[in-house]
């Protein structure tokens, strides 16, 4: 990746699967294990933790050269907490019910390491464009690991899939895969198969 | 490096520059004023939502009433035990009853809220779980019909606001024990206070 010349389309892959931050980095672990409890929550914090990425990877990367090296962590913090903050409010105002659901979760973007990451080994150093794919890529990344683990985490443990009744009623539910608990098996078992996958087609 | 001046503890003494405090304070700056922006174009709405949020439960619990039961609030705040807030609903000048916020700290992941009707001889009406943290797929179920509707017309003379395992008369939700118990409590306690309140 860092040899090779970057473009779009190779930053783009990197993020979603190559370094998929959830499943291959393992990056922003607190977030994916409490807000996957069912698919819905997961795609409303993977988006708007998208949305963040992109838009502060874009104004890091425009802001690159203006950043003092030494200062530029705080520098960073200031421009995703302003996002996320900004994030926040627009949707309380316009989409209330998935800020009821997301909760505390959606001011903690603030600290999700994936985005504080990006714009350190990223944003810092590449061109808008480019930073705005990444940030892209990366949060899609994020999602999709976050989807799988809301997925079957809200199949078997609610026998729902997007509040929809898939399982019928008489179907025995896995409270357990609704827990904490539930949600580091799975979380285990999805990276186990990231990895085989990832090793089979190195072999391959 | 050694010829740096060196601070009392042994390390180089911190460099500021106006040079590196400019782009920050610049930074720092443009996002306060950013924020400014969102906040003011959002308020607005956020409060309608909020309004909005109160009015469709206080329409829910207590349907027909012609006043504004939120103008005529009484709030009791009783620390760490929960908050009791009374809407008085009126028809006219008659009092139908009161739409009862009642909020305790003793679910599963802390606050629990529920808000209900009751009617002004001290009959439960409907009852909405109006804010909690409980488990999704677990606590979270006392927020549904089939918890809920054993409350109503319920009243303190006719009923034990305890779940059964307590010797009460609720049925908790499977595996949802602590969540069914601070439902049933809050709907307890407010009963009690409107009884203070109201005296009847």
């Amino acid at each position: 990746m860092s040899s090779a010349k970057k473009t779009a389309g190779s930053v783009f892959k990197n993020g979603l699967i190559v370094e998929n931050p959830t499943l291959r980095m393992l990056l922003g672990m607190c977030p994916t294990l409490a807000v996957s409890t069912s698919a819905v929550n997961a795609v409303g914090m993977g988006l708007s933790a998208t949305l963040v990425l992109i838009l502060s990877n874009v104004v890091i990367s425009l802001l690159r050269k203006m950043i003092p090296e030494k200062l530029r962590i705080p520098g960073y913090i200031v421009v995703i907490a302003t996002f996320v903050t900004m994030t926040d409010l627009a949707l309380h105002a316009f989409f209330p019910d998935i800020h009821k659901a997301l909760g505390i979760f959606i001011p903690l973007i603030v600290v999700n390491c994936i985005i504080l990451g990006r714009a350190e080994a990223f944003a810092g150093k590449n061109p808008v464009l480019l930073s705005a794919v990444d940030g892209l890529a990366m949060g899609l990344g994020f999602t999709s690991g976050l989807l799988i683990l809301g997925m079957v985490r809200e199949i078997l443990g609610n026998g729902t899939f997007f509040g929809l009744q898939v399982l019928s009623a008489s179907f025995p539910q896995v409270i357990v895969m609704i827990l904490p608990a539930g949600a580091f098996i799975t979380l285990g078992l999805t990276i186990a198969a990231a990895n085989w996958i990832e090793s089979r087609r190195k072999n391959a | 490096m050694s010829a740096e001046p060196i601070h009392a503890t042994g390390q180089p003494k911190p460099q500021v520059s106006p040079r590196i405090i400019a782009p920050i304070f610049i930074i720092a700056l443009f996002s306060g004023l950013a924020l400014a922006l969102v906040n003011s174009a959002t308020a607005e709405r956020i409060r309608l939502v909020k309004e909005k949020e109160l009015n469709d439960a206080l329409a829910l619990v207590m349907p027909g009433f012609d006043n504004q039961p939120a103008m005529e609030k009484i709030e009791k705040d009783q620390g760490k035990q929960g908050r009791l807030i009374f809407y008085p609903a009126k028809k006219g000048d008659q009092l139908m009853g009161y739409a009862v916020e009642s909020t305790v700290f003793t679910g599963y992941s802390g606050e629990v809220a529920v808000i209900y009707g009751v009617s002004a001889d001290g009959v439960v009406g409907r009852v909405k779980l109006l804010r909690h943290n409980e488990t999704p797929g677990l606590g979270s179920k006392a927020g549904l019909p089939g918890f809920l509707n054993q409350f109503e017309k319920s009243s303190l003379a006719s009923f034990r606001y305890q779940v059964k395992k307590d010797g009460g008369q609720v049925d908790a939700v499977t595996g949802a024990t602590i969540s069914s118990r601070a439902v049933a409590l809050a709907v307890e306690r407010g009963l009690q206070d409107l009884k203070l309140v109201v005296g009847n």
